[in-house]
């Protein structure tokens, strides 16, 4: 049956769990393309051969067969972009190894707009940070753990902080949320 | 308005274009008999030795194409068992105990694509969507908020995907007020990707 | 230079960002969740490393000393030249809130980058700076340097009687000063009572800081009237913080005076249990023969309590025996020689469920700290959740590790007594632990092994009373390195005072004995030697000790 192929594609990106990416699957979509390219065929030549109505309903099913496949492989495509968004809300501007080494050279192109225009979006508010804060801060400062030795840290007041494994620090919210949700050091509540 | 009826290069993308569920919902088999002969496409059943599916044949097609080719009057469906009346009446005595998963997972999506092919139970198939969630609302409701720690396999395996997922937000809900209450809620968390990355790590050591 | 007004102390550290080093002690843990808090509700930026030795201090001193112009010792750093072995800049400053005395006295004359922080009530019995330090008016151009050692002065005519009567004066003065080494004023009552003077104290510190102090005299580093005299202020304090709350929720945090018995753990454990491993019972009743165990058992029917009760966990016991079973104790003590079966301290209440006396808070703490399996930090941090009245769990888990030390403890002081390995040379009794003992990783921590030496002492002055009169020592191979041995001692059982000349006596005879020797803990007789280098150091210290 056609769309068969389309819909696997799906299936495998639906059960991809959410921090995760696959690679695209390169092999499967030039399967998908090459049935579509063979439905289009098809239905070229039987519109330009017949000039009779009776390859109409065959047309028809070849057609809706290809609109089903553009969908499912526009929707593949546009839900890896709407991953990739997640972990830049997450995670940060730089993504891991492991999630980089997954992307394709468009994602990555795309990724880096995405960044441009937020950071440019960021900048015509004044300079506020908007992926910052994304729970609502009850203090200025927090406790925080360090889990692995970091080095130094430069504060914007210019002090430098020593992150080694272990030690814990009183740190100003906005010095070290980056460094939380990178998972370098870990909020402790009071 | 018949979404599937008209063509996208109309420049109208339907609001859930992109929606993995409703791709997957539709790709429900539907049981139906071919009106017009097509010509050239008998492979497309493996039993039949006919080159061209003729009409009056029977075979099951997916639902987007189903419903496409419906709509174009090409084909006349019939409705999954299910939908059917004898399933409906069961809804209707009690639709809580019944195991919705099974039947159809994306039960609410696929009935809901279901009821805009021409078919003359369509209105009461769509009467028995809505009185079968109401039905089950109240259960979802209470079992998701009572939940805490237990296992919950058991409790969601009858749910259809929607159903899941509403239990899951409502589950979700009470799990943050349960951590409000215990002065959790504003501890930054660090993102998923390194949650999931030290999970990894650990269980590769083991 | 001494700083006697903590407030002065607690002013300039704020308004900085702090480097906190504090020792892995109970005391000095307790201290620094008060700081903690005070800092908190300043909004002082502060970097915390525990600290488990002076090596350690010296290192983690390295790191960051250069991005902190103020740094804080919280009991640690007091016995050590802080100059010169941790080698602050000189516009750093660096207050040492310790608890080991003596302090050092170039600590206490050397300049104005250290500071030590003691309140004005405690009376140091330093020797004055004119008799320790020469000036020497000669070399006045030496940058800040104010105090000279007067070596130079050797050169000068020896015949002139003042110097060497000066001379002679100082050696004794130093001596004296150095002699006894032992404990001041517990560390976390002193930063209450910092909390207190401006007015920011409340219960949750109060309990903190009896536990503090608790733990100075339940590990024997204080007399017994010290510590009543502590307990005096400290029901001040209680009384004080009860009156003030209007409130009679019982989700509020009250802490209540009252004769705790010397059993340890026995709420969280069953009666027989809690009155065979601790160590006071064990010891008096010898329950490691069977004759002992007959006694024990005696004990309990005299009091009228059936074995099936003992044997239950405390707090399934039947209603009426629970409530009375401390007071029939407490007498049925008397008639078999368990005269100090009781001694006074807190309990701490909070909602229906959770009711904890202060010795078993410190167990549960102390076992989290010296937990043989994390490192230093980590167990360090894992103490301090312990302390957070929200973790119940934490203080669940800390009560079941202290249950398997005190089987630990029972059954090393049972193999050194049953096997004889406990060898009194003249002066001083030891045991050694051999290798390959499983119990040797339980030990691994100084103060574990502290423990089991006092442990060993009581036990062994119930069959030889002479012994009494004999301090203790243990050495006991490193689980991770066994070439080196660590060497504890305890004061003699007798004696019951803050302050003992093992400490100053392992140093004299590490010295003589010229073997590869570490004094790594603050804690003054507590050091690491050369496995083969044990005899060697024996010897020495046994003829020191004759003398």
């Amino acid at each position: 049956m056609f769309g068969e192929k389309a819909v696997s594609l799906v299936k495998e990106l639906h059960r991809c769990p959410p921090e995760q990416l696959h690679p695209v699957n390169e092999d499967l979509m030039r399967q998908v393309f090459a049935e579509m390219t063979a439905l289009f065929e098809a239905n070229k030549s039987d519109i330009e051969v017949n000039d009779d109505n009776k390859m109409i309903p065959s047309i028809h099913l070849r057609h809706s067969a290809l609109e089903h496949n553009r969908r499912c492989v526009l929707a593949y495509l546009k839900q890896r972009l709407n991953k990739i968004t997640q972990f830049r809300w997450d995670h940060g501007a730089v993504l891991p190894e492991e999630i980089q080494v997954n992307m394709q050279e468009h994602e990555k192109q795309w990724f880096n707009k995405y960044n441009k225009s937020l950071a440019n979006y960021m900048l015509s508010l004044n300079g506020l940070d908007i992926t910052q804060n994304t729970v609502p801060p009850k203090s200025l400062k927090i406790q925080v753990r360090c889990l692995q030795d970091y080095g130094e840290l430069e504060t914007d007041s210019g002090d430098i902080i020593m992150l080694t494994v272990n030690s814990e620090h009183y740190l100003p919210l906005s010095e070290c949320e980056h460094l939380i949700k990178q998972g370098v050091l870990q909020h402790m509540g009071s | 308005m018949s979404i599937s009826s008209q063509s996208l290069l109309d420049g109208i993308i339907p609001e859930d274009y992109f929606s993995f569920d409703s791709i997957l919902a539709e790709q429900q088999k539907i049981a139906c008999v071919f009106k017009k002969s097509m010509f050239g496409l008998g492979f497309l059943d493996p039993s039949n030795q006919n080159e061209n599916l003729v009409s009056g044949s029977k075979m099951e097609l997916p639902l987007w194409m189903a419903s496409y080719l419906a709509n174009k009057e090409f084909v006349a469906c019939e409705l999954p068992k299910p939908y059917q009346e004898t399933s409906r009446n069961i809804l209707l005595a009690d639709s809580s105990v019944v195991d919705l998963f099974k039947q159809v997972m994306y039960f609410y999506e696929t009935g809901t694509k279901l009821i805009k092919i021409p078919h003359p139970e369509c209105p009461h198939v769509s009467v028995s969507l809505v009185k079968t969630f109401v039905g089950r609302f109240k259960k979802i409701m209470d079992s998701s908020q009572n939940c805490r720690n237990q296992d919950l396999g058991n409790m969601c395996q009858k749910l259809d995907v929607e159903e899941k997922r509403l239990f899951e937000i409502n589950r979700l809900s009470v799990e943050l007020l349960d951590k409000w209450e215990r002065r959790e809620s504003n501890i930054i968390a660090p993102s998923n990707l390194v949650v999931q990355s030290r999970k990894r790590k650990r269980d590769q050591v083991f | 230079m001494i700083v006697n007004d903590i407030l002065e102390f607690y002013r300039d550290i704020c308004g900085e960002r702090v480097l906190i080093l504090v020792s892995t002690t109970v005391d000095g843990l307790c201290a620094w969740k008060i700081l903690q808090s005070l800092l908190h509700m300043d909004n002082v930026q502060y970097t915390l490393i525990p600290v488990d030795g002076k090596s350690h201090l010296e290192s983690a001193f390295r790191t960051h000393s250069d991005q902190n112009t103020v740094i804080v010792l919280i009991d640690c750093g007091g016995n050590i030249n802080v100059s010169e072995e941790l080698e602050p800049l000189p516009d750093s400053q660096v207050y040492v809130l310790d608890s080991h005395i003596p302090y050092d006295l170039d600590n206490i004359y050397d300049g104005d980058v250290v500071k030590v922080v003691i309140p004005e009530s405690f009376d140091l019995e330093v020797p004055r700076y004119e008799d320790i330090y020469e000036e020497d008016s000669e070399n006045e151009d030496e940058p800040n340097r104010k105090r000279r050692r007067e070596e130079e002065e050797e050169e000068e005519d020896s015949l002139l009687p003042r110097k060497e009567r000066w001379k002679r004066k100082r050696e004794e003065l130093l001596f004296t000063y150095y002699e006894l080494s032992g404990y001041n004023l517990s560390v976390s009552l002193m930063i209450f009572e910092l909390a207190w003077k401006m007015s920011k104290d409340n219960s949750q510190y109060l309990w903190w800081a009896i536990i503090g102090v608790t733990d100075q005299y339940l590990n024997c580093k204080i007399g017994r009237d010290q510590y009543v005299t502590t307990c005096g202020t400290v029901q001040q304090h209680v009384q004080r913080l009860n009156n003030h709350s209007d409130s009679t929720s019982v989700n509020q945090m009250k802490i209540k005076y009252s004769n705790e018995l010397r059993l340890d753990l026995y709420r969280h454990w069953s009666l027989m249990e809690s009155l065979k491993h601790s160590s006071y019972t064990a010891s008096r009743f010898r329950i490691w023969t069977s004759k002992g165990k007959k006694k024990l058992n005696e004990f309990l029917a005299d009091m009228g309590l059936p074995l099936l009760q003992c044997n239950q966990t405390f707090q399934s016991m039947d209603m009426e025996i629970r409530r009375e079973v401390c007071g029939w104790i407490e007498v049925t003590a008397q008639k078999y020689g368990l005269d100090d079966i009781s001694y006074g301290s807190f309990e701490l209440q909070y909602g229906f469920k959770n009711k904890y006396c202060a010795g078993d808070v410190l167990q549960a703490v102390s076992a989290a700290l010296t937990c043989p399996t994390l490192d230093t930090e980590a167990a360090f941090l894992r103490a301090q959740d312990t302390l957070n009245r929200s973790n119940e769990k934490l203080i669940h888990t800390g009560i079941e590790q202290s249950k398997a030390l005190c089987c630990s403890l029972l059954n090393q002081v049972q193999a050194f007594i049953d096997m004889k390995q406990v060898v009194c040379t003249g002066p001083f009794v030891y045991a050694v632990i051999q290798e390959g003992v499983a119990e040797l990783e339980v030990f691994a921590h100084p103060s574990r092994l502290l423990r089991l030496c006092r442990y060993l002492s009581e036990a062994y002055c119930a069959t030889t009373r002479k012994a009494a009169v004999l301090p203790f020592i243990i050495a006991s191979a490193l689980p991770l390195d066994p070439e080196y041995s660590c060497i504890v001692g305890v004061p003699p059982l007798s004696v019951d005072s803050n302050k003992s000349y093992l400490g100053r006596a392992f140093h004299q005879a590490a010295d003589k004995v010229n073997a590869s020797v570490e004094f790594e803990d603050f804690e003054p007789s507590v050091m690491q030697i050369k496995s083969e280098d044990k005899a060697k150091f024996f010897d020495a210290l046994t003829a020191l000790l004759m003398t």
